[in-house]
């Protein structure tokens, strides 16, 4: 797989939100870079290479967000937890008073 | 993890308020119950004239009311003797109650009464004797004596009365009656049962001779029965007491006892004349049966507690006496006044429940339905009064109530009513189901704990209890597996920026590596 496919695939995961195909794609970029190192340099190589380490940050942002929004949803999660519960608290029956 | 626990937080403490609730319903029943309890008793005082039973000379004769309505006085003419239990040691000691041996074959016979129970000692010993005598349940306690003389056997039988006792070693051989034989009384009992104690002849020709020691009763039956020979026999002036027995076949049996502890003879001859058949057969009697005269009859009972002659009243005889000895029973206006203080007290603890589950600051359980309706019968108690007689309100029998419903018992008004007014009081109170005492079944209904509504509340809030602690454990189950899941996906993720990074890095330090070849320099910006 060359070094544009797994950026692509890596890319393709994070969207989905999928880690276990997110691991599988850096896997093969890992590989992808070991083989454009060993690799004879050329001016295509080099420019792929270059959009390639772009596509990887911009990746890096897209993975630090996808944590901070997975992060934002388990607080979400609880605080619906808690309303719902604090709406059963408040049911209470009408009170009516006493003298003797 | 923390944000995600505080449903579960308010979920138990609404629970926690679910349990209160039960355990102040639970209190409230016990304290209805109780002031429900106390208005029966009261009733039923009231009903039964607040009768207290007095005795003469209480050293002889104590009595108890146990449900008499009516004043009445009854004699003990006379108590020959009270019953006693029968008790007998062994004639002979033993050296050692651990090693010498008791029985000549190891084989025993004990008799209690018509019951004989054959045994094998497993220990040839006293102490083998006295544990396997105990272990025989036959209503008799052994125990062992220790004397300078060396050891005993003690039997004692576990009820009072006249019965037979007797521990025979090697019963089908020399059959020796180990246990001293000191008859306390003389039973007789009529060897053939009859059908029917009341028609069944009981006499060929209708003339008998009764023999107590040496003196004879001649008896000329007017009614040829058993039921009609005991009568004859008690009314004869013999000091014997004839009763009726029943075997286990249901046939009946005339049994005669002495009315002194002694040694004597006892004989029932039918037909004196002429066939001259004996119908007794003698037993000697260890212990005694109470032997009195009531109102003029004479009894006899193997206890010393007497309540199946005069109905609602129930006497002890403790001592014998030759003296009549007069129980009275009569109206006891403390009686009266003590359930009155119980009532008050009960209803207040029911009370300060009730008021403080009322009001802006009430409990948990204001609003109940059961605390509402309940308050509500209180006032009814309270306000309970009679058009007739003098006293027609709680409150001329000395009972006040202040601003909050709460009760007191004025001792002093109550010591100053006459005894009509005692009268009407009772007829006020009513009975256990009427009248003031009728409140007791309206709070039974709160109360009882199958049917009541307070017991149906708190059933409503185990159901509600149970739901929120499911509800609970699914909450936390499903809380538990996404906080996992979370936490997976944000391992993985702290990965793959991990390994993303590391990857710029190789990739960035590869491009640096290939321009430098391909150009002599460096274009590529770090990562």
């Amino acid at each position: 797989m060359t070094l544009q496919e797994s950026t692509g695939r890596l890319l393709a995961a994070i969207e989905a939100e999928d880690f276990t195909a997110l691991a599988k794609a850096l896997e093969a970029r890992a590989a992808a870079i070991a083989q454009f190192r060993a690799s004879r340099p050329s001016p295509a190589s080099i420019a792929m290479g270059q959009d390639s380490l772009r596509a990887g940050q911009t990746a890096c942002l897209l993975l630090q967000a996808l944590k901070q929004r997975i992060a934002s949803e388990s607080r979400r999660l609880a605080q619906i937890q808690e309303g719902f519960v604090e709406s059963l608290r408040h049911s209470h029956q009408s009170r009516v008073d006493y003298r003797g | 993890m923390q944000i995600a626990q505080i449903p579960i937080t308010a979920l138990q403490n609404q629970d926690a308020n679910v349990l209160s609730q039960e355990t102040l319903l639970g209190t409230l029943n016990t304290s209805v119950g109780t002031l429900a309890s106390s208005l029966s008793a009261l009733g039923a005082l009231a009903s039964g004239q607040s009768l207290s039973a007095t005795s003469s000379d209480p050293t002889a004769v104590t009595a108890a009311v146990s449900g008499a309505t009516q004043p009445a006085t009854y004699t003990i003419n006379s108590i020959s003797s009270i019953a006693t239990t029968a008790s007998e040691r062994s004639t002979a000691s033993f050296a050692d109650a651990s090693s010498t041996a008791v029985s000549s074959t190891g084989t025993m016979e004990l008799v209690v009464g018509s019951q004989t129970t054959t045994f094998t000692l497993t220990t040839n010993t006293l102490v083998g004797l006295r544990d396997q005598i105990n272990s025989l349940g036959a209503g008799v306690t052994a125990s062992i004596l220790t004397t300078s003389n060396g050891n005993y056997l003690s039997i004692t039988a576990n009820n009072t009365g006249a019965t037979t006792l007797q521990l025979r070693d090697d019963p089908t051989g020399a059959n020796t009656n180990i246990l001293t034989n000191t008859p306390s009384t003389v039973v007789g009992e009529t060897t053939t049962g009859l059908a029917n104690a009341t028609s069944t002849p009981v006499s060929a020709t209708g003339t008998l001779n009764l023999t107590v020691g040496t003196t004879t009763y001649p008896i000329s039956l007017s009614d040829n029965s058993l039921t009609g020979l005991e009568n004859q026999i008690n009314a004869s002036g013999a000091a014997v007491t004839a009763s009726i027995v029943t075997d286990s076949g249901g046939n009946s049996h005339l049994s005669l006892a002495t009315n002194v502890p002694g040694t004597t003879t006892l004989s029932l001859i039918d037909d004196p004349t002429g066939a001259a058949t004996s119908l007794l057969t003698n037993t000697p009697q260890q212990g005694t049966n109470a032997v009195f005269q009531l109102n003029g009859i004479n009894l006899s009972q193997p206890g010393n507690v007497v309540n199946s002659v005069a109905p609602g009243v129930t006497f002890s005889l403790l001592a014998p006496t030759t003296s009549p000895v007069t129980v009275t029973l009569a109206t006891d206006p403390t009686q009266l006044s003590t359930a009155l203080q119980t009532f008050v007290t009960d209803f207040n603890d029911t009370k300060s429940q009730v008021l403080a589950q009322s009001g802006p600051a009430g409990g948990l359980l204001s609003g109940d339905l059961a605390v509402n309706q309940i308050a509500a019968l209180l006032r009814q108690i309270t306000g309970y009064s009679s058009s007739t007689g003098t006293v027609q309100s709680l409150t001329d029998l000395g009972i006040t109530f202040d601003n909050s419903g709460t009760l007191s018992f004025d001792q002093t008004t109550f010591n100053a009513l006459s005894q009509t007014q005692i009268a009407d009081g009772m007829k006020f109170i009513g009975s256990a189901t009427t009248g003031l005492g009728g409140f007791s079944a309206s709070l039974t209904q709160f109360s009882d704990p199958v049917t009541g509504l307070i017991q149906t509340e708190q059933q409503g809030l185990s159901t509600t209890d149970q739901d929120i602690q499911a509800h609970i454990t699914t909450l936390t189950d499903r809380l538990t597996a996404m906080q996992t899941a979370m936490a997976a996906q944000l391992n993985a993720a702290d990965a793959a920026v991990a390994n993303l990074t590391n990857e710029q890095q190789m990739l960035t330090a590869s491009l640096q590596g290939l321009s430098l070849v391909l150009y002599g320099q460096n274009p590529v910006t770090p990562a």
